[in-house]
């Protein structure tokens, strides 16, 4: 058995404004640049990291400010995205990854978000704690479409 | 993100160019809404392809413009975009609420036949 190499990791850590929404796609995909990712795999791997800082944002936080903490690795060809926010956190987390079920339809959320996470990564982990924050750790094994494979 | 907005043949037509996520949309929402309030006109053509990205936000607004002109007699089309934005346009079941097109001129043949 090989053992894992760390490749790279970086953190960031900004305010929840929704202006940091791009911020956060862009420096994701900057980071995982040096593992040579198709334009697919860098899509959904924005499109993953905007749907949870997004809800780090208007559903953790709300109205209030708060930091949106954001960590990367990359393992071998595996890259992690953990999303942490110390907002109210997530009361039924089964029902929340349920298409289309919203808290807010009166902000005009959709409801996808988890399942879209879900559809463009390998894996999406959900932990939280009612009162406390949120964290949504994604992964995505790059380079499945050059035919490495673990 | 830039809006470029038209009206004519009783359609209002909305081309969205760059990213469209949370942050973008309340933006687009105002400008498509001042327009329907402007003209009067409840049939909307939205053409996602020349967007770069969008997630589920982009759901969520074209929901909300459907939920908004649907009791005035109006209707909402989606030109999809490329790859990931017609995956989640499609995942979402949007279909069953608003015609989904690939090019621009099939959503502008059916919108203003099915009206005359
Ligand atoms: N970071 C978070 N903190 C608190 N609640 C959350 C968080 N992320 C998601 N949720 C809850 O999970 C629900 C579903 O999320 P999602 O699938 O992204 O849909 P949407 O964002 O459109 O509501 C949200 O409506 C919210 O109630
Ligand atoms: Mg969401």
């Amino acid at each position: 058995m090989k053992i894992k190499e760390v490749k790279n990791k970086m953190k960031i850590e900004f305010l929840s404004l929704s202006e940091n929404e791009s911020l956060a796609r862009v420096a994701v995909s900057a980071f995982c640049a040096q593992l040579d990712p198709t334009v697919e795999e860098i899509a959904d791997i924005k499109t993953a990291v905007s749907e949870a800082v997004t809800n780090a944002i208007i559903h953790g936080y709300g109205d209030k400010k708060g930091i949106v903490t954001l960590c990367c690795e990359l393992l071998d060809n595996e890259l992690t995205v953990k999303v942490t926010d110390e907002g109210k956190g997530i009361e039924d987390i089964k029902k929340a990854l349920e298409p289309l079920y919203t808290s807010s339809p009166d902000c005009e959320r959709s409801g996808m978000g988890f399942t879209v996470m879900e559809s463009f990564m390998d894996s999406v982990e959900i932990e939280s704690i009612v009162g406390r924050g949120t964290t949504v750790t994604l992964k995505k094994y790059i380079g499945k479409s050059n035919g490495h494979k673990e | 993100m830039k809006v470029q907005i038209n009206t004519g043949h009783g359609i209002i037509s909305v081309r969205l160019l760059g990213e469209l996520d949370h942050h973008n949309a309340e933006k687009i929402r105002n400008l498509i809404e001042d327009k329907i309030n402007e003209k009067g006109i409840y049939h909307l053509i939205i053409d996602l392809s020349q967007l770069d990205f969008m997630d589920s936000s982009g759901i969520g607004l074209l929901m909300g413009r459907y939920k908004l002109v649907a009791p005035l007699g109006g209707s909402v089309s989606v030109i999809v975009g490329k790859g990931n934005i017609e995956r989640i346009v499609k995942m979402s079941g949007l279909e069953r609420f608003i015609g989904i097109f690939k090019t621009k001129d099939e959503a502008f043949e059916k919108v203003s036949g099915g009206k005359r």
